[in-house]
């Protein structure tokens, strides 16, 4: 090699170190600016989040006192309360969890204990999945069609009831059949050894276990019929007869606490002065039952996942007994 | 006995199964049949091709609703995919794994909120935000429902995306960072590219939401059924809009049947939108085979449908 071509190598080098040099340094500058455009969007998301509840606990908590929970509302004098609102909610609440929790739990351990693959296995998997995408304004609309008019329930807590759970079907099943899935399959290998039948198994081993699952579940369904108005304006009605605020007969009409809300704000109630404040007052409430069934509901969950780490060793198996 | 009992609980078990399964077919039967009725009164030429939505004069255009709601989701997505997007990679690439738990719970009570509640901050915040920065007109239209749907359709995305981030192999980074790329060009290069479908998955489902979202939008929209959209600023409505508020006073039968319709039309747009997204995924090679099972709350996060 003579001393010329020598040269010529060294001077490329150093143009070409140059070169990947200030490469280096764009992408290094856009890795930072990237770095902090994505920290940036999450910022934001929080941002939004708490000021979306200050905003809403702000203008609310003022309004909500004892009687404001308790008193019957009022059309026409300022300071009525929410007191029907919340029963209605409640009972749509407790009456929608007692028609989709044996359905769902049942069609979840249909799926994870006893169906095998094959075409009526798919077609109750895809349902579940295409039942979990539809709007629920299309569940109002077919409770309208079938609660109200075939079966002629008319606008009613029944009604709205049924309508919510089938809404709220797809989910029962999904996070249900987890729960049931996660349980250890040494838990049924045990139960059958000692001799029972699957079905004491299933009642025995692995039901018990499967049921802090199955417990949030029922929470997370909960949070959703409590905040769900579209369906319930189609099937329910947006009134609350009142000679009958508090009662018990699921043929009445009803309101729930979100749907107070839409009324005092897009219907209006034109005689009312303070409808804003009862408006603030319901957002208040519906915000905090939320708020505090997903934060018990975050914390309940972290307890159970740690107590399962903690009480290791046992396989956390995620199959199931088939066949 | 205990043979005949376990005949019988395998029987309940079966009969609350067949229950979701008769449930999807009974939905597509009574909106379909109860829908496909309006065609009795009107040709399906002019229900589909009418720029006009009129109860007045009995004239029933499905155009004003699905362009109000093409637009609305559009001008959504627009924001919302890169914003849930950039969400989604700093959970998976950037966050401590304490900071990535805050931002979990931040999705989910996102998902928690109830859409009156949307509304209620949409009617209070943007639209008179949108009244006085774009001037003229109440505010209420297709660019404030577009931003209240913009953090609506937040959890679904992030929690899907999230999810196709992580289920990305190790050696992905690893040999990216090892070959000297830096962090954002082993994401941008490597990463996106190798979970684009999920991240579609993601941005369809998004969609799928956007699309049946009542009530929040329902406040914030203005509900101008009567003609075609003629600005992002002044009132329109959507399918779903449509349908709450005009259905609970529908008297006529060809109204109610109009309206059913469009409920039809809704549950083809989404039930298309999940075959699509199943045909993506068979497709898709990267379809992981041990995937995370997403936490309970996230599940509701991602399958929320629209209120």
């Amino acid at each position: 090699m003579n001393s010329d071509t020598r040269e010529i190598l060294a001077t490329k080098d150093v143009a070409w170190e140059r070169r990947i040099m200030a490469a280096r340094r764009r992408a290094t500058l856009i890795d930072r600016a990237m770095t902090g455009v994505m920290s940036l969007a999450a910022l934001f998301l929080v941002i939004v989040l708490s000021g979306v509840i200050f905003i809403i606990l702000r203008a609310g908590l003022p309004a909500i006192s004892w009687t404001f929970l308790t008193t019957a509302s009022s059309i026409t004098d300022p300071g009525g309360g929410i007191g029907p609102q919340i029963w209605v909610t409640m009972y749509i609440l407790v009456l929608s969890l007692a028609i989709v929790t044996p359905i769902g739990v049942g069609a979840a351990i249909y799926l994870s204990e006893y169906a095998r693959p094959g075409p009526i296995t798919n077609a109750i998997r895809f349902s579940t999945e295409a039942l979990a995408s539809v709007p629920s304004v299309v569940f109002g609309v077919f409770g309208a069609i079938v609660f109200l008019t075939i079966m002629n329930l008319g606008f009613s807590v029944l009604s709205g009831s049924l309508t919510l759970a089938l809404l709220n079907l797809p989910l029962m099943v999904r996070i249900a059949e987890d729960a049931i899935r996660a349980v250890p399959t040494a838990y049924r290998e045990a139960s059958l050894a000692l001799g029972g039948s699957r079905w004491e198994t299933i009642r025995k081993a692995v039901l018990p276990s499967a049921l802090p699952g199955i417990i949030t579940a029922l929470v997370l369904t909960g949070g959703r019929i409590i905040g769900e108005t579209a369906p319930l304006i189609l099937t329910t009605g947006t009134t609350i007869s009142p000679n009958a605020q508090y009662s018990l007969n699921p043929l009445q009409t009803g309101e729930t606490l979100a749907v107070h809300i839409w009324v005092l704000k897009i219907v209006g109630v034109p005689g009312l002065q303070d409808a804003q404040l009862v408006a603030d007052g319901s957002a208040a409430v519906l915000l905090l039952i939320v708020l505090i069934i997903n934060v018990g509901m975050a914390y309940f969950t972290n307890r159970l996942t740690q107590r399962l780490r903690g009480a290791s060793g046992a396989p956390r198996a995620g199959g199931s007994k088939k066949g | 006995m205990r043979l005949r009992q376990g005949i019988v609980a395998q029987s309940i078990f079966f009969t609350a199964a067949a229950i979701v399964a008769l449930s999807t077919a009974a939905l597509l039967l009574f909106t379909g049949s109860r829908g496909l009725a309006v065609f009795g009164y009107m040709n399906p030429a002019e229900f589909f091709l009418s720029g006009s939505w009129n109860q007045n004069d009995e004239n029933f255009g499905v155009l004003p609703l699905l362009a109000g709601s093409l637009l609305t989701v559009g001008l959504a997505l627009l924001i919302s995919g890169p914003l849930a997007l950039g969400v989604s990679i700093f959970m998976v690439e950037i966050a401590p794994e304490p900071v990535r738990r805050v931002m979990r719970t931040v999705v989910e009570l996102f998902a928690a909120l109830p859409s009156v509640i949307y509304g209620l901050l949409g009617l209070t915040l943007v639209v008179p935000w949108v009244r006085e920065s774009f001037g003229g007109g109440l505010g209420k239209g297709i660019l404030a429902a577009s931003i209240v749907l913009v953090f609506m359709t937040q959890p679904t995305i992030v929690s899907i995306a999230e999810d196709a981030l992580r289920a990305l192999p190790e050696s992905l980074r690893e040999g990216a960072l090892a070959v000297g790329a830096t962090r954002w060009q082993m994401i941008w290069r490597v990463l996106l590219p190798a979970a684009r479908p999920g991240l579609i998955t993601a941005v369809v489902l998004g969609t799928g939401r956007a699309v049946g979202e009542t009530i929040a939008v329902q406040m914030v929209i203005g509900n101008i059924t009567s003609r075609m959209p003629k600005s992002l600023l002044t009132g329109a409505t959507t399918m779903p809009a449509a349908i709450v508020t005009q259905l609970p006073e529908a008297t006529s039968p060809e109204h109610r049947a109009a309206l059913i319709m469009v409920a039809f039309l809704l549950l083809v747009i989404t039930f298309s939108l999940i075959a699509a997204v199943r045909a993506a995924g068979s497709r898709g090679k990267a379809r992981p085979t041990t995937r995370r099972r997403p936490s309970p709350a996230a599940q509701t996060a991602a399958v929320k449908g629209g209120d």
